[in-house]
């Protein structure tokens, strides 16, 4: 087994995700800050990531802070996300929303999910076409496009549509993560 | 043969005088270790000179700073203590006669008449937070909060899912944000909890733990990680200068809600200064070694 360690000392992931993923469908397990890999999973993957490995991801938002959205308790996101968020600033003009989940603790270097959960959790991304970033332990699901500067050219208050859509994915989540 | 309530008056007047003249003998192990690795000359020399001031103010009784604090204490009570509401009078009664002999500044002052009640004693003077146990012992925590510490607080609601990544930039900008003002080098508490009440609860009770090695646990290391942080600063001694601009870093943690991470930012100047007593349903009294002592 060979150790690659992806995760820094302040939570950054330092490998994309879409290798992640791939070394995870290919039993990696997961350890403190690294992955312990086979390594004929390592050579698999040395001609490259097959179009079966990637996720979508996306760049953070430069619009600024994100807005913190509260929610009805009973409310899916609500148990499934550490946070949910809104991009652009003011209720109405908002485009994206985002929904946090915590996988990685940086206090404990520790993961919070097992190998199987983070699998499913970066396969939904996929089949739901929400665009995903590591952002300090979580993976944070968007509805933001690839491309942020293409989200001004969502209509304001759109955020609510990408709720639903986070919603529908929150439904799948909450199934493996419970 | 004096009443349990002259008891409880008399052990914590002499509770308060020890407090403020005085710290305990952990913190004086902390600021000398601190002093030994201090590379800046003029911070050597501050802290030499704190050290000195802690042993004149020891010998000669007086306080060791000119403000002696808002009285508060932690009082924990047994559920088989006999005096309860006593020990509350009484507790008072000592504040009243601490600051009425000159021990305590007169620090209470009425928001709305500006006038200081001269007795430090008024609504919610002296501070009292309680808690019961299942015991037969009245357990008493005095921590004077200074004004230049108090002044530099700080509450944080950080997004749950950042929490302790965003803590590290909270603690920093408090530090950064305080400067001189508490009188470095402080002590840095943070309290971590799920309203603003009960993460200020629990900063206040980080200065009832005493400087130590940083056991081998995340939450230690992260204490000793964010130290090593705040004491690359450079804010040093009284804010002159130095590698020493905090002498310890504690964190308590408490349960948060799940939409909540709310981080309690509080300081104490190099002078923490606590007393604890421990009074016995007989009358019988046990002083903290590490308190009562003399430098």
């Amino acid at each position: 087994m060979v150790r690659i360690e992806v995760v820094d000392e302040s939570g950054n992931l330092r490998v994309p995700l879409a290798l992640l993923y791939a070394l995870l469908r290919r039993g990696a397990r997961l350890c403190g800050r690294s992955l312990e890999v086979d390594p004929s999973a390592v050579q698999q993957l040395a001609s490259g990531l097959s179009p079966e490995d990637m996720v979508p991801e996306v760049e953070f938002c430069p619009s600024g802070e994100p807005q913190p959205i509260d929610l009805d308790p009973d409310d899916v996101l609500s148990q499934v996300c550490t946070d949910v968020y809104r991009y652009f600033p003011g209720d109405e003009s908002s485009r994206c929303a985002a929904c946090a989940i915590k996988v990685y603790s940086t206090l404990g270097e520790t993961w919070l999910v097992s190998e199987e959960q983070l699998v499913k959790i970066l396969e939904v991304a996929r089949e739901e076409n929400l665009p995903i970033e590591w952002n300090k332990g979580n993976v944070v699901y968007t509805t933001c496009p690839p491309d942020y500067r293409d989200a001004q050219n969502y209509p304001p208050g759109s955020y609510r549509e990408g709720l639903e859509k986070l919603r529908k994915a929150a439904r799948r989540l909450l199934e493996v993560l419970q | 043969m004096r009443s349990l309530g002259e008891v409880i008056e008399r052990a914590v007047l002499n509770a308060i005088e020890v407090a403020v003249t005085r710290v305990p003998r952990d913190v004086f192990e902390a600021i000398k270790s601190f002093a030994q690795r201090e590379t800046n000359p003029r911070a050597r020399r501050i802290l030499s000179t704190i050290i000195e001031a802690i042993r004149v103010a020891a010998r000669e009784g007086t306080p060791l700073c000119q403000d002696t604090g808002y009285p508060t204490f932690i009082v924990r009570i047994g559920n088989r203590f006999p005096a309860k509401a006593l020990a509350l009078r009484a507790i008072k009664r000592a504040v009243a006669e601490a600051t009425k002999r000159g021990i305590l500044r007169p620090n209470t002052v009425d928001p709305i008449t500006n006038r200081n009640t001269g007795t430090n004693t008024g609504p919610h003077a002296p501070w009292i937070e309680i808690e019961m146990f299942r015991g037969d012992e009245l357990e008493i925590f005095f921590i004077p909060r200074g004004g230049g510490c108090e002044g530099v607080s700080k509450l944080y609601t950080l997004p749950p899912s950042r929490g302790w990544e965003e803590l590290e930039k909270a603690v920093l900008q408090s530090v950064i944000e305080a400067g001189p003002r508490p009188c470095p080098p402080t002590f840095v508490f943070v309290g971590i909890g799920a309203t603003a009440t009960m993460a200020t609860a629990l900063a206040r009770k980080c200065a009832l733990r005493q400087w130590s090695t940083k056991p081998a646990t995340p939450l230690a290391q992260l204490e000793q990680k964010l130290l090593n942080k705040i004491n690359t600063l450079g804010i040093g001694p009284m804010g002159l200068g130095g590698d020493t601009t905090a002498l310890d870093l504690r964190i308590e943690i408490g349960c948060r809600h799940p939409a909540t991470f709310i981080a309690s930012i509080q300081f104490s100047c190099w002078a923490l200064r606590k007393s604890h007593i421990v009074i016995g349903r007989d009358g019988s009294i046990w002083l903290d070694p590490n308190d009562f002592w003399n430098p």
